[in-house]
């Protein structure tokens, strides 16, 4: 069965919503990846680092986002979104557990699991910080990238 | 809203290192106090190895923090040369090379940094760390290179000012400070355990400890806040909107907590940079705070020796004094010099500061702290009031006739000697008047007598009126003087004055100077001994000097003043032993009478003299130590009119 990793979802949604940032996507989101639990509460964080900058957050990148947001939909997904979603008991599961999945089998969702993704990534997105537009414009890309790894794998 | 004014506010010295002076100051303070309480343990007593070793122990921890520090921070980075920030790279080169350090700092790419970045010491020569996301912020986009070159300019500025070795100095007070209030926690928890201790002195003694390293940590943090203020402004000569952008308008929460002001609060000294020059009360409560707790920790050390208060007074005053005084002069050249507000900062945190002392925290709870009486407490307010009122006006005067601060060196290069003799002065004397105070805590010294005695030593003499012509002076001498600022300087002078005449007319009328002294030399026994009683002139306490007694009949070479009059506590007229001459009975304080038990225990089976204005009024043979707190003086001629006017001087010197 093929799957689609957090990774892929979360490079191909950048290469859509800010290309910008592909040069720097590997180093960027390799916490995000990697650790998503302690790079989310650091990206959550206030920084006061003596000497360092300390504020900081009025221009950032969206490439955290993104992988934060591929993260809960590719664990939604593997937990079965429907399930997720409604009841969240998945949810509470691998809090349980603190693990989060990294990839999920690719097939063919329906359009009302599209949406329930969709919502997923909507409000994961703005409990990060995201303003409404941007937020709704990034859950379309990750809706767009998820078809798009299925009828285009790579 | 009144338009920002033209002044550089880097003419003027930094109050903040001052403030960071005094934290060094306090810390080092703690640990040396600690080193000798953990080396009075040794088998061997207090030696000089072993206080150096024990202040090893106590410093080891903080120097432990660095090195671990620097060597987290190399091995969770690598050289941002090597990765695949090019275009970061390169423009990380050329702001380097446009800053022209010294000491160009090694540039690394810390992986879990986010969009974080912070300068740090290092291997040899200083570190830049930087975050991934910042350094992709530089090819994002137009503004995202404009925020992160303006975030880059901010470090390479800290670099430039020198704040990581500031910075670093902070680090290892506030690392050496944890084990110092470790150490004076084991030691309070072990006399709990024992039973030495109530539950309530311990609590107390806890928050102390508590109190110390909070205060520690906030001054730490004030210095950092401002240290962000000069670099954002050093920065900011390339441009402002980069880091307006950075900044954002975010206001700081719990601002007074953390090491970056709020974003809000940036931006506001980016647009008016003369904000910086007001001096929050906040900072000169927390310095004075330190300052307080310096004065008791110092007096400690020292010892109860007699020139300790003036010592601890004058040191840690002269540098309470030009940190108040840097505040009141960085204000008022933006016309927001408050010295009512800026005294009641000072003597609040004097009186708080005194009771967050390590020092008696082991010991007794609030022990060698500014007593919470009326008497101490009026004369700090009133010393720190008029203290404030002349560096006001000093400052005013000056400028009155250099609005633009151009030549601030000028003004400093007389209006600090100035303030550091004035403000010297000014704590000595109102220390002295405290540890009068607290040295007989256990049996309450009269204040009036205290407040006499005081007066005596400290309102007459070259100092007093050296300082008041120097007060004078600095705050009416400039060519321009306005009405606002001579008033308050005429009224601070006047009260002064007026204050030493009563001083002088209330201290010197009818009051006899006590002393005793262990003889070294007498006529009796040694009949060569022979001078003119005319020719004996007064010594001070801490020299030899000779004398007669009150008929002349007797000569006498005496050592140094054991006791003076501060020592006594009353002096009444009593009977002598067999009934036929009246004495004086006089009462010592707490610490006369150990004075005076020192005294007899070093001069058994020989004479200690005495005298009262300079003659020897009385000089027995001490037979055996003298632990009591009273003793009479008798001269087998007094009759109940001279004894009670001998009494009523004494009991009044």
């Amino acid at each position: 069965m093929t799957t689609v990793t957090v990774h892929d979802l979360a490079k191909r949604v950048v290469e859509a919503v800010a290309p910008a940032e592909l040069p720097s996507f590997a180093l960027v989101a390799a916490p995000y990846l990697d650790h998503p639990a302690r790079a989310e509460r650091a990206f959550r964080r206030s920084h006061d680092d003596p000497l360092g900058f300390g504020l900081g957050d009025a221009v950032e990148m969206i490439t955290p986002v993104v992988a934060l947001v591929s993260g809960s939909v590719i664990t939604a997904l593997s937990d079965g979104v429907g399930e997720a979603v409604k009841n969240g008991a998945g949810k509470v599961f691998r809090k349980l557990v603190k693990r989060r999945a990294v990839e999920a089998p690719v097939q063919e969702w329906s359009a009302d699991e599209l949406a329930r993704v969709r919502a997923t990534a909507l409000v994961r997105a703005k409990a990060l910080g995201v303003e409404e537009r941007r937020a709704e414009a990034l859950a379309d890309a990750i809706v767009v990238a998820l078809l798009l790894e299925r009828d285009d794998p790579r | 809203m009144s338009a920002p004014r033209r002044v550089d506010v880097r003419a003027f010295p930094s109050d903040t290192t001052l403030l960071l002076l005094l934290l060094t100051a306090v810390v080092s303070l703690n640990a040396v106090f600690t080193a000798f309480w953990l080396a009075g343990f040794d088998a061997g007593g207090v030696t000089v190895l072993g206080v150096v070793w024990k202040l090893e122990i106590v410093l080891v921890p903080g120097l432990a923090g660095w090195s671990l520090g620097i060597w987290w921070r190399l091995r969770r980075s690598v050289p941002v040369g090597g990765t695949p920030f090019t275009d970061a790279a390169r423009l990380l080169d050329r702001l380097v090379r446009e800053a022209r350090l010294d000491d160009p700092p090694d540039v690394r790419l810390g992986p879990g940094l986010g969009s974080r970045a912070f300068v740090a010491s290092g291997r040899g020569r200083p570190l830049l760390l930087l975050g991934p996301e910042l350094l992709g912020l530089c090819t994002v986009s137009d503004e995202g290179r404009t925020v992160f070159t303006a975030v880059v300019r901010h470090e390479l500025a800290h670099l430039r000012a020198g704040d990581v070795g500031w910075a670093q100095l902070g680090r290892l007070l506030r690392t050496s400070n944890l084990p110092i209030g470790f150490f004076v926690l084991f030691a309070v928890v072990l006399d709990l355990v024992h039973g030495n201790r109530s539950t309530g002195s311990s609590a107390l003694a806890a928050l102390v400890v508590l109190g110390q390293v909070l205060v520690v940590e906030l001054v730490a943090r004030a210095f950092l806040r401002a240290r962000e203020h000069e670099a954002d402004l050093l920065a900011a000569r390339y441009g402002v909107e980069g880091l307006l952008t950075a900044v954002g308008d975010a206001p700081g929460v719990r601002p007074w907590l953390r090491r970056h002001p709020g974003g809000a609060a940036r931006a506001a000294v980016l647009a008016d940079p003369g904000r910086l020059l007001v001096a929050a009360p906040t900072r000169l409560l927390l310095g004075a705070a330190a300052a307080g707790s310096a004065l008791v920790t110092l007096r400690g050390i020292l010892g109860p020796a007699d020139s300790t208060p003036v010592v601890t007074g004058a040191v840690v005053g002269l540098l309470v004094t030009l940190f108040t005084a840097f505040g009141i002069w960085r204000s008022t050249w933006l016309g927001g010099a408050r010295p009512f507000r800026s005294a009641a900062a000072l003597a609040v945190g004097l009186v708080l500061g005194s009771y967050l002392a390590l020092f008696p925290a082991v010991f007794t709870f609030g022990a060698g702290a500014v007593p919470l009486r009326p008497s101490p407490l009026v004369a700090l307010v009133l010393g720190a009031v008029l203290l404030c009122l002349w560096l006001a006006a000093v400052g005013r005067a000056r400028y009155r006739v250099d609005p633009r601060a151009r030549r601030v060196p000028g003004f400093l290069a007389y209006a600090v000697p100035a303030a550091a003799l004035v403000g010297g002065w000014l704590f000595a004397v109102l220390w002295a008047w405290v540890v009068r105070l607290t040295s007989c805590a256990d049996d309450p010294c009269s204040p009036t007598a205290v407040a006499r005695s005081v007066g005596e030593d400290f309102a007459f003499g070259v100092t007093p009126v050296l300082v008041l012509v120097v007060v004078a002076v600095t705050a009416l001498g400039p060519r321009v003087v306005e009405p606002r600022a001579a008033v308050p300087a005429a009224a601070a002078v006047v009260v002064a004055a007026v204050g030493l005449f009563g001083l002088w007319h209330w201290a010197g009328a009818g009051v006899s100077t006590l002393e005793i002294r262990a003889v070294v030399r007498d006529s009796t026994a040694d009949p060569a001994l022979d001078f003119d009683c005319a020719t004996t002139a007064p010594a001070g306490p801490t020299e030899h000097r000779t004398a007669c007694d009150v008929g002349g009949g007797e000569r006498f070479v005496l050592g140094p003043a054991a006791l003076t009059g501060v020592d006594v506590e009353t002096a009444e007229v009593g009977f002598g032993g067999t009934g036929s001459a009246f004495v004086v009975e006089v009462v010592l304080t707490g610490e006369g009478a150990n004075r005076w038990a020192a005294l007899t225990g070093s001069a058994v089976d020989q004479r200690v003299a005495i005298l009262v204005d300079g003659a020897v009024v009385s000089a027995p043979v001490v037979r055996e130590p003298l632990r009591g707190t009273t003793f009479e003086i008798s001269s087998g001629t007094m009759d109940r009119t001279s004894a009670t006017e001998l009494a009523t001087r004494i009991a009044g010197g």
